[in-house]
C-alpha cells in the first residue's frame, strides 16, 4: 500500500479504506463493462467529513476521484478509467434526514436507493417519482447526478425535475450548497442544474433535498400491438391530445418484441396514475384511443402491481383481454 | 457444481445489483463483497487465489436465498456460493492473496 493510503486509512479509520485487489475489481466497472483501470483504494464514506478528508488527500497527493454510489449505470459513468484512482463509495451514505409532508420535500444522503426512499415515503402517501428502471438499486445521488429517469416519466420526467437543493463537496475540498429548499428559487445562476448530469466531474454530492409527489390513489394502463409503429405513435399523440395525462408510454420494436417472446408487433405499454373510482372509465378511453389507431390490446392492468407484471414477457396470462 | 461450472454460471451476470436489494449481509455492511452481486463476481473473476477481504465475503453469505427471485439472468446465486464455499472449506483455494 502507497504511504498516502496508509495515512488516508489513519484517517478516514481502517474499515473505511480497502484495498485488497479482489475488491478492488468489483468496483472499477459497472454494467456497461467498460475497460477499467483498476483504482487504488475503495473508500466507504460515512459523511461530508469524510468526503473532504479524502478529497484534500487526492489534492495532496496528485490522485483521480470517481465517485459512485451503487454502479448500476449502462454507459460507464461508475467505472474507473484514470489510473492513480481513488473510488469513493457513497454507499453507506444512506439516511434519509427529513421528510416533510406538508411542503412535500425530503432532505436524505445520496447513497439510499431509490426503492428503499420510496417504500419509506409511502408511510407518508408520497413518493419521489424518478423512476430509472435499476430503482431497486440505482441510489437517490447516482440518479441526480447521472439525469436519470425512466418508466414514469412521460408524467414525472427524469431526476432534474425533482431535485431542489444539494450540498456538494468541489474539487477545492470546499462544502457547497446549491439550489434552496423552495420551489420558488429563482435568484442567480442555477447553478443546481449545472451540477444535475454532471456525474461527478464537479463534485460530490454529500445531501440531496428532494421534491417529492403525492402517491396516486390508483393506476391502470394496457398493453397494445400494432403493425406499423406509425400507429403506435400516433396512440400516444391522440391520448394526449384527449387530454390523457399519461404516466407510462413505453414501445418496444418488432425485434424487440419478438425476443422477449411478445411476437413480431410494435408493442406499446401505456397507462396513467389516476383518482380512485375512475379506473374503468380510464382504461375504456385508453383503449379507444390504442382500437382507433389499428392496436390490439393484448392485456390490461386496473392496478399499478398487474401492470408491472403485464409488461414481462409471459405476463400476459394475468389478466389477458 | 465444480469451479468452472460455477464460473460459467457466474459469468452470467450482467452486474446490474438488483439482488443487493433484497440480500440482509448488504444491507448491514453496505460493501459490495458482502452483498450477491460482489460475491458472484469474486466468484467470476477468481484466479485460483483469494484475499482476506475476498474471503470474508464469500464465507458470510447466509445462503438466504433471497437474491435468487431477484437475479433478471436467473442465476443460482445462493448454490453457486455455497458451492464455492465447499470449495474454500475442502482446502482447494489459497487464501489471503496479496
Amino acid at each position: 500500500m502507497s504511504p498516502c493510503l496508509a495515512d488516508l486509512r489513519k484517517t478516514l479509520g481502517e474499515d473505511k479504506v480497502v484495498t485488497d485487489p479482489d475488491i478492488l475489481r468489483i468496483y472499477a466497472r459497472d454494467p456497461a463493462s467498460f475497460e477499467f483501470e483498476l483504482p487504488l483504494a475503495v473508500v466507504y464514506a460515512e459523511s461530508a467529513d469524510d468526503v473532504v478528508d479524502v478529497v484534500n488527500y487526492a489534492i495532496k497527493n496528485k490522485l483521480y476521484i470517481t465517485p459512485v454510489f451503487h454502479s448500476t449505470s449502462l454507459s460507464g459513468n461508475a467505472a474507473t478509467v484514470t489510473r492513480n484512482t481513488i473510488v469513493l463509495s457513497s454507499e453507506r451514505m444512506n439516511k434519509i434526514l427529513e421528510v416533510s409532508d406538508v411542503d412535500w420535500l425530503a432532505v436524505v444522503q445520496p447513497g439510499i436507493k431509490i426503492d428503499e426512499f420510496n417504500l419509506e415515503l409511502m408511510r407518508y402517501g408520497l413518493q419521489w417519482p424518478v423512476d430509472p428502471a435499476s430503482s431497486k438499486t440505482a441510489s437517490v445521488g447516482g440518479s441526480i447526478i447521472n439525469g436519470g429517469g425512466g418508466v414514469k416519466g412521460a408524467k414525472y420526467g427524469p431526476a432534474p425535475h425533482w431535485v431542489l437543493a444539494l450540498e456538494a463537496v468541489i474539487g477545492t475540498g470546499e462544502r457547497i450548497r446549491v439550489g434552496c429548499r423552495t420551489l420558488k428559487c429563482r435568484e442567480g445562476y442555477d447553478l443546481l442544474h449545472l451540477f444535475v448530469g454532471s456525474e461527478g466531474t464537479l463534485g460530490v454530492i454529500t445531501e440531496a433535498t428532494v421534491r417529492l409527489a403525492p402517491l396516486p390513489e390508483a393506476f391502470v394502463g394496457i398493453v397494445a400491438q400494432y403493425d406499423d409503429i406509425v400507429d403506435l405513435a400516433n396512440t400516444v399523440v391522440e391520448a394526449r391530445r384527449r387530454g390523457l395525462w399519461l404516466m407510462v408510454a413505453e414501445f418496444m420494436d418488432d425485434d424487440g418484441s419478438e425476443l422477449v417472446g411478445l411476437g413480431r408487433k410494435y408493442t406499446l405499454w401505456m397507462g396513467a396514475d389516476i383518482s380512485a373510482g375512475s379506473e374503468e372509465a380510464v382504461l375504456t378511453r385508453l383503449r379507444e384511443v390504442a382500437e382507433r389507431n389499428r392496436g390490439k390490446v393484448v392485456a390490461e392492468a386496473a392496478k399499478w402491481g398487474i401492470s408491472s407484471s403485464c409488461w414481462s414477457p409471459g405476463g400476459f396470462s394475468i389478466q389477458p383481454r | 457444481m465444480n469451479l468452472a461450472e460455477l464460473k460459467a454460471e457466474a459469468s452470467k451476470c450482467q452486474f446490474c445489483g438488483f439482488c443487493e436489494y433484497a440480500c440482509p449481509t448488504y444491507k448491514t455492511m453496505r460493501m459490495r463483497h458482502f452483498g450477491p452481486r460482489g460475491r458472484i463476481n469474486l466468484i467470476k473473476n477468481f484466479d485460483g487465489e483469494l484475499s482476506e477481504a475476498a474471503y470474508m465475503g464469500i464465507m458470510t453469505c447466509l445462503v438466504c436465498r433471497a437474491c435468487d427471485a431477484q437475479c433478471t439472468a436467473g442465476i443460482k446465486i445462493a448454490e453457486v456460493i455455497h458451492d464455492f464455499k465447499a470449495y474454500i472449506l475442502e482446502g482447494k483455494i489459497y487464501k489471503n492473496k496479496r
